[in-house]
């Protein structure tokens, strides 16, 4: 009965060894999975851009400001003088967080029995960002009171009071950034595994062979087969816009049209992605799991689960070709901030290039399979 | 000259991962009208020759050229004139047998008026007519066969590509499915059937030996019978394996099948041999031998082809 078992344990083996997709899958599924998100989680925030509207220019509001950019958790790259200059700022995504220090700022924080406080504007749509930037900031005043208390001699500053005022995404429900962001996730799996079975499954159930010597020509087969999955990738987008805005009460601050034809835009690039899969695996089941490396992958560069701005510059690279990635934050801007098509244009043009570029190598593949 | 219905071939080549040499330059010419049938056994070639002849799969080299068309060249062209079916179940078994049918009628363009009583006389040609609700793959294989039969037929071809169309199937089912490719016959339609039941090679007018990629011997199946050189012997002995090894020390046998119950021996013609074995036989020691002249079929000529080929 041993000998039986290992007979058959050898042959799984030398089948395993043979499935070279099944054996890529199990060895980079768990390497990725773990030094991924050690890598892309372990780095917390770096280098926030942040603005100051400094309205007391005092030495004391300096010191705090030198405090915050000395750590690296904060980049200071523009100084404000009003209220509406911030928001400007804010609403082209040129700061991740503003500073608002008051005219009496100093003298409170010093006065024995009154407290100082402090302004703070933080980007919202994204509230895993936005919770690390409020409590970088937080260490960072409690480190300048205590250093002040020290120095100063008995003149020990009462406390430095935050008000914080989260723009986009004003009360930081989390339900809102992770939805919106999920639309393009739910999206994407659907799209993707429809689009990565639909020619191994021909082929590997045999109709394949009846096809091709029927008058449909392989445009029409890729079109065809292309157009069912888009068909899906509308009714999911639809849907799930609805279940956000109706059923999660989430506010729309954009336009549905933009967001619909960026959706789409997305979902022919992953038809291609899908497309291609589909043209190189074997059986539908290789093509399965291909989708689901790719999607670990994906999710963990789109930005959903971490800030891609916080992973080390080599995994931003594959941030930018992740059609993921770009729709995730499109999503998110759409819904949260209201953007329009030229704000998101550097989005829309790494999509466009990449659907071109997996429509064409599908379409490729897909022509030289003929013989 | 009028090429519909006409099957031709060059040469015809194909190679696999540059090694593998599965067809090994064939030549056809098949009369529009004809049954053809390619017999041979299993990895002669029989499959690739007719993928390449229905346009699936390119050649290495050579051309085959069907209703006039370049295979390899003017495939589109000829997808509407031709039909092609595979050995292996290639339709929809999540569709019933009359949406795979529908759906064969519509992507080869038969529309409007023509459509309606084009899918119901496909229905009834293959006998399907009581389950076309019926999910395909439910079917016995019977019925898939002539499902695919019907699909294949929808457009009216004027040539019929059918790769061991009966293979696996109960011997009933087999008749039926001749007795449809009968009916074709009769209405003009050129057939090119592979099949490795010799049975079902005699139905043909013409048959083609396959072996090791190339067509070692073609002609009527009565002419094939011919070729056996030597007369045939079949021979019932107590012992058959100890018989067969008597019999292959007589000089004048030139070959010895074991066929089922009895030995099948090919003798140089010699009127004395028949006396010379029953000796031997008796000599060695077995009993209850019987000897009868027989007429070699198909199955004795291929067998003895492709011995004399090796």
């Amino acid at each position: 009965m041993l000998k039986s078992i290992l007979n058959l344990a050898w042959k799984e083996i030398l089948q395993l060894v043979r499935d070279r997709v099944l054996l890529l899958f199990l060895i980079l599924i768990p390497g990725s999975l773990l030094f991924l998100i050690a890598e892309s989680t372990g780095g917390g925030i770096r280098g926030i851009k942040f603005a100051v509207w400094d309205q007391e220019r005092s030495a004391f509001s300096q010191e705090l400001i030198t405090a915050i950019t000395n750590t690296s958790d904060f980049q200071l790259t523009d100084r404000a003088q009003s209220y509406a200059e911030l928001q400007d700022l804010f609403n082209e995504g040129r700061v991740g967080a503003a500073l608002i220090i008051p005219p009496t700022f100093s003298r409170d924080a010093f006065r024995p029995g009154s407290t100082a406080s402090l302004g703070v504007i933080v980007d919202g749509s994204n509230e895993v960002v936005a919770s690390s930037v409020i409590g970088a900031l937080q260490g960072v005043v409690n480190d300048l009171t205590l250093a002040q208390w020290a120095g100063q001699g008995g003149a020990r500053p009462t406390g430095i009071d935050l008000k914080i005022d989260v723009a986009f995404n004003p009360t930081l429900n989390i339900r809102w950034s992770t939805l919106t962001g999920q639309i393009a996730i739910i999206t994407y799996l659907i799209v993707l595994v429809v689009a990565a079975v639909s020619f191994v499954r021909e082929r590997e159930l045999g109709t394949m062979e009846q096809l091709v010597v029927t008058p449909i020509s392989r445009l029409e087969l890729l079109f065809g087969k292309g157009l069912m999955a888009a068909l899906i990738g509308l009714f999911n987008l639809v849907v799930l816009y609805l279940a956000l805005h109706e059923i999660f009460q989430i506010p729309m601050h954009g336009s549905l049209a933009l967001l619909l034809t960026l959706g789409m835009l997305f979902v022919v690039t992953e038809i291609g992605v899908g497309m291609l899969i589909s043209l190189v695996t074997a059986s539908q089941q290789q093509a399965i799991l291909v989708v689901f490396l790719l999607a670990i992958l994906e999710i963990t560069f789109s930005g959903y689960l971490v800030p891609t701005e916080n992973m080390p510059a080599f995994m931003q690279v594959f941030a930018a070709i992740s059609p993921l990635q770009h729709f995730t934050t499109i999503s998110r801007a759409i819904f949260l901030k209201g953007a329009t098509f030229t704000m998101l244009l550097s989005h829309v043009i790494p999509l466009l290039l990449l659907a071109t570029g997996t429509i064409g190598a599908a379409w490729v593949l897909f022509a030289k399979a003929a013989d | 000259m009028d090429h519909r219905g006409r099957i031709e071939a060059k040469q015809l080549t194909k190679r696999f991962n540059r090694k593998v040499e599965a067809v090994r330059g064939i030549d056809l010419d098949i009369a529009p009208g004809e049954i053809y049938g390619l017999i041979g056994p299993d990895g002669a070639g029989k499959t690739t020759t007719i993928r390449m002849l229905a346009g699936v799969m390119k050649p290495t080299a050579g051309v085959a050229r069907v209703n006039g068309f370049d295979t390899s060249r003017d495939a589109e062209r000829l997808r509407h004139d031709v039909g092609y079916m595979a050995q292996r179940f290639t339709l929809y078994g999540d569709l019933s047998v009359r949406e795979n049918i529908e759906f064969y009628a519509d992507i080869f363009g038969v529309r409007g008026a023509e459509r309606e009583p084009q899918i119901a006389r496909s229905l009834r040609f293959a006998r399907l007519e009581q389950f076309q609700d019926r999910a395909a793959d439910v079917l016995s294989g019977g019925m898939k066969k002539k499902l695919g039969l019907a699909c294949a037929l929808i457009h009216r071809p004027k040539v019929l590509f059918l790769d061991e169309p009966t293979n696996g199937v109960d011997p009933i089912s087999r008749r039926e499915f001749w007795d449809i490719l009968s009916e074709l016959h009769i209405r003009g339609v050129t057939i090119f059937v592979s099949t490795a039941y010799m049975d079902e090679a005699e139905r043909c007018s013409r048959v083609g030996l396959m072996y090791q990629g190339k067509i070692i011997s073609e002609g009527p199946p009565a002419s094939l019978r011919k070729m056996v050189q030597g007369d045939l012997l079949a021979v019932q002995a107590s012992d058959l394996p100890a018989a067969e090894a008597i019999i292959k020390r007589i000089d004048q046998v030139h070959e010895v099948q074991i066929y089922g119950d009895r030995l099948h021996v090919f003798v140089n013609d010699c009127p004395e041999c028949r006396a010379q074995i029953e000796a031997a036989l008796k000599a060695g020691g077995i009993d209850h031998i019987q000897i009868q002249a027989a007429i070699p079929r198909l199955e004795e000529a291929f067998i003895s082809l492709v011995t004399h080929q090796g």
